[in-house]
């Protein structure tokens, strides 16, 4: 059970970092990977693979790759386990982790794998134990906002408006220098990620949405806080008869070892002593009956055609059913078409928006970037098609969707309040509370 | 100088590592040169920082794999150096070239054996580590000698390192092996959980074969392990899988097991079944699991709520393989619950859970839903899912999982779609019900404008039609039809076998077909022409008139095809079918047998039906393959091996005793009758009593409230006679009651195992009630009250069952045998066979040895000074844990605040020099009015000076200390009488205090008198043949120096003469003091 090297490398195959721990290896794993990806394609690459007995384990967050190879019977989800746990110390450290971070502190980062892993045997894995072993200040990197990295740092908080967008990037370890001068800071997010398949109708036939709400405290002192829910939560015992009602009904709620949720059951409020890091203090699953209404609703009409063209009109309309004061950002539709169409034409009625066709996949993406709530957009797309074959709208298959909608959540979970237990009140908390609602997977029917 | 090194390291490097990637970096090759020329100053100069930030920058260039070997000089001077960091550095440094520059690395080595002897633990840790990992064969020696001593090494925390350090050094020189095997078996003794993790770890690498070390540490292992870090859980919790599987009888044999009742008994470990081997002969034939075995599984199962996937895996396979079918259930929802996590780790656990669903499928049909694929899901996860739902349906819940499947159909994820009409004919295949259904909507996917769903479905029908072909010629005239649409071989091919093979039931189409095929032969795929082959031969023994001619022109077409496959075939059809000479004769008689034959229908199954051959959970079983050191799971033995193995130790002394306490409150007198009178056989007795014995050793080991360790230790062998017999009892009276006892036992123990780790205040009112309970008995039976005790229960005694065997030669214990009926006697007449009783008077003034003392207890802090904080602290008189140079002390921590405490821990220590402060465990939280005990451990080096340390809480800190009064620097020691006089003799003049005193009228009995002086001191009674006269004898911890005190009775005229002889003076007078102040105050 010892893991032989770990290295990490971007996705255009620069080896950011490299440790050997047991030099036991007489091929060059990073050649053998980087090798693989290239003839496989990073999205076929299966987690795990094994080539001259060596079995080879990645991850994939942020753009890099966190590799581990082995040469002995292993269990998989203990590497992957691992390497998960490696990379989040590594963000507690760092606070953010891609390739600039990495660059920046690579002797820091040489520090923990040293410190994590002995002769390829994990030792010590958390982020308070390997504290007092690592020597380095780390390197702030601001977090510089190419795409991919977007979308990945955007979880954890939306830069608009809400907060200082640097402060949630930043490492939790602090420096000595910054004992002093660090702002007292509490982050608290709402996540929920939605699961649905709605039907042509507009009504869901399939609705499973599973919230978290995280905590990322750089309160000093670690001080105590209470968080408040909305007080018409209520939770479904496994023999709880169904009940009706539009409170927010929850079911398999599980806490973090960290929170006391003694006064859960009278007054929706969580004691927390956050421990070092990043956490997620509670995390819930709804109960999916009765369905919560869809905040999104997309209506298909294929427009007849004068001339008897084999090309097919389509008008795409999107409803959003979210508050007005909210918005969606990066909403992207993504509608599969016949082999049969080979090209597109489009008129969009809004700004901010664009409808592309890949003729590598036969999809039309028609991206969002923002789309405030309680409205609605249009795209009128005309399916070209030099087969001679008409497509029809039954043709098409079902339309997946992405989105983040800030500031709501589809659950109505809500925090109350948020009170720091500061003993000594030396300094008044910034509390930012955050709500968001991904899509995990969200799909129109037509 | 180059302009990456103009940047330090720290900034964003990346001005380096574009140079690295730069293919014109060759010309910067000079300037490296002369880049660790600069280097190299700045190591060889005498400023830290300056080789701080070299060392920096070196290990920079490490970490991108970049060449810094020949810096290897300049470096290694600086492991010396004071500065920590520096030092850290030239550590991870010399790890990673010490192999290349083997004769340079060995000028390090002695700073290393400097370091293994510093006070520090993290240093010497450190040198350990580093030192291991050196890997240069002539250091085999030093580092083997280094293990060894670290192992010995009172903190956990280097033990932990030397466990890690053998398999470095089994990898460098696997000649060590059998001394590592030493080395290996004192760690796992060893009982921190610190260690345990990576002493097994060290067991699997080295000697994974060498089951038998574990026996002895099973039982504590699988105690410790809901506190052992989560990587070791996964270590141990895999090595006990394969231990349960050797060591065990499969609990899903019971119908197997009830052959033999030799089974049942041989599992049962507990003397009280012995005993019901006897008595009852009709015994209800039901598999008992074997308690050890229960054990493990009991304590795995609060770990399926670890946050470590790989925890919750580990006992998830460890029950699918031990644990019986009825409870393997209750990991289904622990593995449901991975699957919210990465996709990585779903991957994973699904094709774990595809395995089990196989075998188990009531374990995950509750949780149907959770497997419905997912838009985003990689196609290798659907296809998982995709397995599962296959695997789960029934007929209840087919047609949900149908109407899922329809959604799937259409995606446009082609490999995911295919598999998901394969999906649907394996389900149309086992469940009778639906496959006309499946078929019917088989059929209807026929007409879908993508191709692949349409050729994979008529792969589908192909087979589902073989399976029942007596009806459905509507669908293969349906088929037939669409061969001209088809262009997909495989499906072309499909329709062609079906229409050759059922061509009777549609016999106006199949020669149309024929005809449609011959004209297109020359364009189609190898595959298909095979298949037009076929059906052109099927057709002309079936239908020759329409077909023959047809026939013969597609084998003359295929005479000279391309592809030799296809020209074979065409000659050796044409042979069989159109014979032309007269030899082919014979075999064209049976040609309808040959060709129309009923072939089996293909079986539809899983494609994980085979994997459980491999271990849930390990690599093989996730590839399919065997992975590279790969190592088969043992199935269960038909017999269980011998269990008592195993019994060496007792899991949790206090689990019994509460039990008794409960039970033996009603008939304890009546049992100690029982058991003392013996009349059950010698054998029995010698088994039963041994047992105890061995029980009673480990209560006293483990039992950490201390000054009733003796006590307890003795009323737990009297109570557990107790039990066995109250069992008997039981057992006579009603059979059935003994499972429902079995399973009170356990969550006795389950409480137990809560309680014992953490409150050792309930520990103590536990043997305190015992004690209570053992004494009443003394009453009812007075003769045993008298009997001087063994002093087997003597902490030297305590550590090694072995000196049991040279006790005899102790005057105590030959006291014993006139005493006949003790408890212990038979055990110990069964160790000392010959040795005659030497005759000793029973003495009068002497009972069992130091006890019930009510501890003093001490404030630490008080909650008016420390906002709330109240620490108290006593002595508990154990031998502490963590070394036996060690005044055991117990802090009760109290919060009396408004609001939780937390993060309590000991802070900075003064401690004088010679003394050690060992922590307690860190409190992370405690609640508003909770109290909790913890026990940390003081070596005071035998003098009365306080030990001074910061207690803190939160960020909160107060100074406190603790001084020991003279009598808690004192272990009892164990002596007889005329050694008691021998060595007092040594100790006259200057070592000698003696003082008259007046006794105080209510210390002038002689059990009040033994009570003062336990009070005072933790000391043991020497028996004495003298009425008047008290002997008491002990060491001091640190120095193990003897303290002998006599007390000279005088009750006619209250007075006593009190002497004490000591080597240290200052303790002797010390002692003298207390006794005289305890002797003569009134209470």
């Amino acid at each position: 059970m010892y893991i032989s090297e770990i290295f990490i490398t971007t996705t255009q195959g620069d080896v950011l970092i490299d440790k050997q721990y047991r030099f036991d290896l007489t091929v060059d794993a990073k050649a053998i990977f980087l090798n693989k990806l290239r003839n496989v394609g990073s999205d076929h690459l299966l987690p795990y693979f094994v080539q001259d007995n060596l079995t080879y384990c990645h991850i994939k967050r942020n753009g890099l790759y966190i590799m581990v190879v082995t040469s002995c019977e292993i269990s998989p989800i203990f590497l992957v386990e691992f390497l998960t746990r490696f990379f989040h110390i590594c963000k507690d450290f760092c606070g953010i982790v891609n390739e600039d971070a990495i660059r920046a502190n690579i002797l820091l980062i040489y520090e923990i794998l040293n410190e994590i892993v002995e002769f390829g045997y994990i030792q010590l894995a958390t982020t308070d134990k390997i504290k007092p072993y690592i020597q380095s200040d780390p390197v702030l990197v601001l977090a510089n906002r190419s795409p991919a990295e977007e979308i990945a740092s955007r979880l954890f908080g939306i830069e608009t408006r809400v907060a200082p967008s640097s402060a949630s990037s930043k490492p939790v370890v602090r420096t000595a220098a910054e004992q002093e001068n660090r702002k007292n800071e509490i982050f608290v997010d709402v996540i929920e990620k939605m699961v649905a398949v709605v039907n042509a109708d507009g009504l869901v036939s399939r609705m499973n949405v599973t919230g978290n709400i995280n905590v990322k405290s750089f309160l000093s002192g670690n001080p105590v806080i209470k968080l408040a829910l909305n007080e018409d939560l209520t939770l479904r015992e496994q023999s709880h008869p169904k009940d009706f009602g539009s409170h927010v009904t929850m079911e398999q709620c599980s806490f973090h070892q960290c929170v006391r949720k003694e006064d859960f059951n009278d007054s929706r409020c969580l004691v927390v002593h956050p421990p070092i890091g990043e956490f997620s203090a509670m995390t819930y699953r709804l109960a999916s009956d009765p369905p919560l209404k869809p905040p999104f609703r997309l209506q298909v009409y294929e427009r007849e055609q004068e001339s008897s063209s084999t090309d097919t009109s389509l008008s795409l309309q999107l409803h959003s059913h979210i508050p007005e004061n909210t918005e969606a950002v990066n909403v992207i539709l993504r509608i599969p078409v016949p082999g049969t169409v080979t090209g597109i034409s489009q008129q969009l009625n809004g700004p901010d928006q664009i409808v592309e066709f890949k003729t590598s996949n036969k999809q039309i993406v028609w991206k969002i970037k923002k789309f405030p709530g309680s409205s609605f957009l249009t795209a009128n797309i005309r399916l070209i098609s030099h087969s001679g074959i008409k497509t029809r709208l039954k043709d098409i298959d079902h339309v997946v969707m992405e989105f983040e909608a800030s500031g709501y959540t589809c659950s109505g979970v809500q925090i109350r309040y948020l009170r720091v237990f500061d003993r000594d009140q030396a300094y008044v908390p910034y509390r930012w509370i955050r709500y968001i609602t991904v899509s995990d997977s969200y799909i129109f029917k037509l | 100088m180059s302009y990456g090194n103009d940047k330090p390291p720290s900034s964003t490097g990346s001005g380096e590592v574009d140079i690295a990637n730069d293919p014109a970096s060759s010309g910067f090759f000079t300037n490296d040169f002369k880049k660790h020329e600069d280097l190299k100053t700045m190591l060889d100069g005498n400023k830290d920082n300056l080789k701080l930030e070299a060392m920096k920058r070196i290990i920079g260039m490490v970490a991108k794999g970049k060449d810094a070997s020949d810096l290897f000089p300049a470096v290694v001077k600086n492991v010396v150096s004071k500065n920590l960091e520096v030092k850290k550095l030239v550590y991870v440094y010399l790890t990673r070239y010490a192999e290349e520059q083997q004769d340079l690395a060995l000028l390090s080595i002695s700073t290393f054996q400097r370091a293994l002897k510093d006070p520090n633990q993290l240093i010497r840790a450190s040198a350990l580590r580093v030192l291991s990992s050196i890997r240069v064969p002539v250091i085999v020696p030093i580092m083997m000698l280094a293990i060894k001593e670290a192992v010995m090494d009172m903190s956990p925390y280097v033990r932990k390192t030397a466990a890690h350090a053998i398999p470095k050094l089994y990898s460098l020189d696997p000649e060590q092996k059998d001394q590592l095997i030493e080395v290996i078996e004192k760690l796992l003794a060893d009982k921190t959980t610190l260690v345990a993790g990576s002493a097994i770890q060290a067991f699997e690498e080295v000697c994974p074969e060498r089951i038998d070390l574990i026996h002895k540490n099973y039982r504590k292992l699988c105690n410790l392990l809901v506190d052992v870090e989560e990587w070791g859980q996964v270590v141990i919790i895999n090595m006990l899988t394969r231990y349960c599987r050797t060591q065990f009888v499969n609990p899903n044999q019971a119908e197997a097991c009830e052959e033999s009742d030799q089974h049942f008994y041989d599992e049962s470990d507990k003397e009280e079944e012995e005993e019901e081997e006897k008595d009852d002969t009709p015994v209800k034939k039901v598999y008992v699991m074997d308690s050890d075995h229960r054990l493990l599984l009991r304590q795995t199962k609060p770990l399926l709520n670890s946050r470590n996937a790989a925890v919750v895996m580990s006992v998830a396979q460890l029950y699918f393989h031990c644990a019986p079918k009825a409870e393997v259930g209750t990991v289904g929802k622990a593995l449901i619950r991975l699957l919210r996590s990465h996709k990585e780790v779903q991957y994973v656990v699904l094709s774990n859970i595809a395995t089990m669903t196989i075998h188990r499928k009531g374990m995950f049909e509750p949780y149907l839903k959770s497997f419905y694929v997912r838009s985003n899901d990689p196609t290798h996860v659907k296809l998982l899912k995709l397995e599962i739902l296959t695997s789960l349906a029934t007929e209840t819940n087919i047609s949900t999982i149908l109407r899922e499947f329809q959604t799937y159909v259409t995606s446009s994820d082609k490999a995911f779609a295919a598999a998901t009409i394969q999906a649907i004919g394996r389900c149309a295949s086992n469940i009778a019900e639906i496959t006309d259904a499946c078929l019917n909507g088989l059929v209807h996917l026929m007409s879908n404008r993508d191709e692949a769903v349409v050729a994979e479905s008529v792969v589908v029908i192909k087979k589902l039609l073989q399976m029942q072909p007596s009806e459905h010629k509507d669908i293969i005239i349906h088929m037939a039809k669409m061969v001209d649409n088809i262009t997909v071989p495989m499906a072309r091919a499909s329709i062609l076998w079906l229409i050759g093979e059922y061509s009777e039931r549609v016999p106006k189409i199949a020669p149309d077909v024929l005809r449609k095929m011959a004209k297109g032969f020359v364009s189609e795929e190898d595959i298909v022409k095979l298949q037009i082959l076929n059906l052109a031969a099927k057709m002309c023994i079936t239908n020759p008139k329409q077909t023959k001619l047809l026939c013969q022109y597609v084998l003359n077409l295929a005479k000279y095809d391309q592809n030799y496959d296809i020209r074979d075939r065409s000659r050796f059809l044409r042979q069989l079918v159109l014979p032309s000479g007269e030899k082919a004769g014979i075999l064209s008689k049976y040609i309808k047998k040959i060709f129309l034959a009923t072939k089996p229908a293909p079986v539809l199954e899983s494609k994980f039906k085979d994997r459980d051959q491999y271990q849930l959970g390990t690599l093989s079983h996730l590839l399919n393959t065997k992975a590279h050191g790969y190592q088969e799971l043992p199935e269960f033995p038909e017999t269980a091996p011998d269990s008592s193995v195993r019994n060496v130790e007792v899991p949790l002394p206090w689990s019994d005793l509460t039990r008794n306490n409960k039970k033996s409150k009603k008939k304890s007198t009546s049992s100690e009758h029982f058991y003392s009178d013996d009349e059950s056989s010698p054998d029995d007795e010698l088994s039963k009593s041994s047992d105890e014995s061995s029980e009673e050793e480990d209560s006293n080991e483990e039992n950490s409230s201390g000054e009733y360790s003796e006590v307890s230790g003795d009323s737990h062998a009297v109570n557990n006679a107790a039990e066995s017999s109250e069992d008997e009892d039981d057992d006579d009276e009603e059979d059935e009651e003994d499972d429902d006892e079995d399973e009170d036992e356990e969550d006795d123990e389950d409480e137990d195992d809560s309680s014992s780790s953490e409150e050792e205040s309930s520990s103590e009112e536990d043997s305190d009630e015992s004690v209570k309970e053992s004494r009443k008995s003394k009453k009812l039976k007075p003769n045993i009250k008298n009997k001087p005790d063994p002093p087997k229960k003597n902490s030297d005694l305590l550590l090694d069952i072995d000196d049991l065997c040279s006790v005899d030669n102790n005057s105590v214990i030959a006291a014993t045998p006139s005493a006949g009926q003790d408890i212990l006697t038979p055990m110990l007449a069964s160790l000392d066979l010959s040795t005659p009783a030497p005759s000793v008077k029973p003495t009068v003034n002497y009972t069992l040895g130091p006890p019930i003392v009510p501890s003093k207890s001490y404030d630490l802090l008080n909650r008016m000074t420390a906002n709330g904080l109240t620490v108290k602290y006593c002595f508990t008189r154990t031998i502490s844990i963590f070394n036996p140079k060690m005044t055991s002390i117990e802090l009760t921590i109290t919060n009396d605040s408004e609001k939780p405490m937390t993060n309590i821990k000991i802070g900075t220590k003064k401690a004088q020099p010679g003394m050690e402060i060992h922590n307690f465990p860190d409190i992370n939280v405690l609640a508003v009015g909770a109290t909790t005990s913890v026990l940390m451990a003081i070596n005071f080096n035998d003098t009365t000076q306080p030990a001074q340390f910061e207690l803190c809480a939160g960020d909160l800190k107060y100074n406190v200390k603790i001084s020991a009064p003279v009598g808690e620097l004192l272990q009892p020691y164990t002596i007889n009488e005329s050694e008691f006089k021998l060595q007092k003799s040594k100790l006259t003049g200057m070592t000698e205090n003696s003082v008259n005193v007046e006794l105080a009228p209510n210390h002038r009995t002689a059990e009040s008198l033994r009570m003062c002086i336990h009070q005072v001191t933790n000391v043991l009674q020497v028996p004495s043949a003298d009425e008047n006269v008290y002997y008491f004898a002990g060491k001091t911890l640190a120095t193990q120096v003897l303290l002998l005190i006599t007390v000279q009775a005088n009750s006619e005229e209250g007075t006593a003469k009190v002497t004490v002889n000591c080597e240290k003076l200052v303790i002797g007078s010390m002692m003298t003091k207390d006794i005289q102040h305890i002797l003569s105050k009134t209470a």
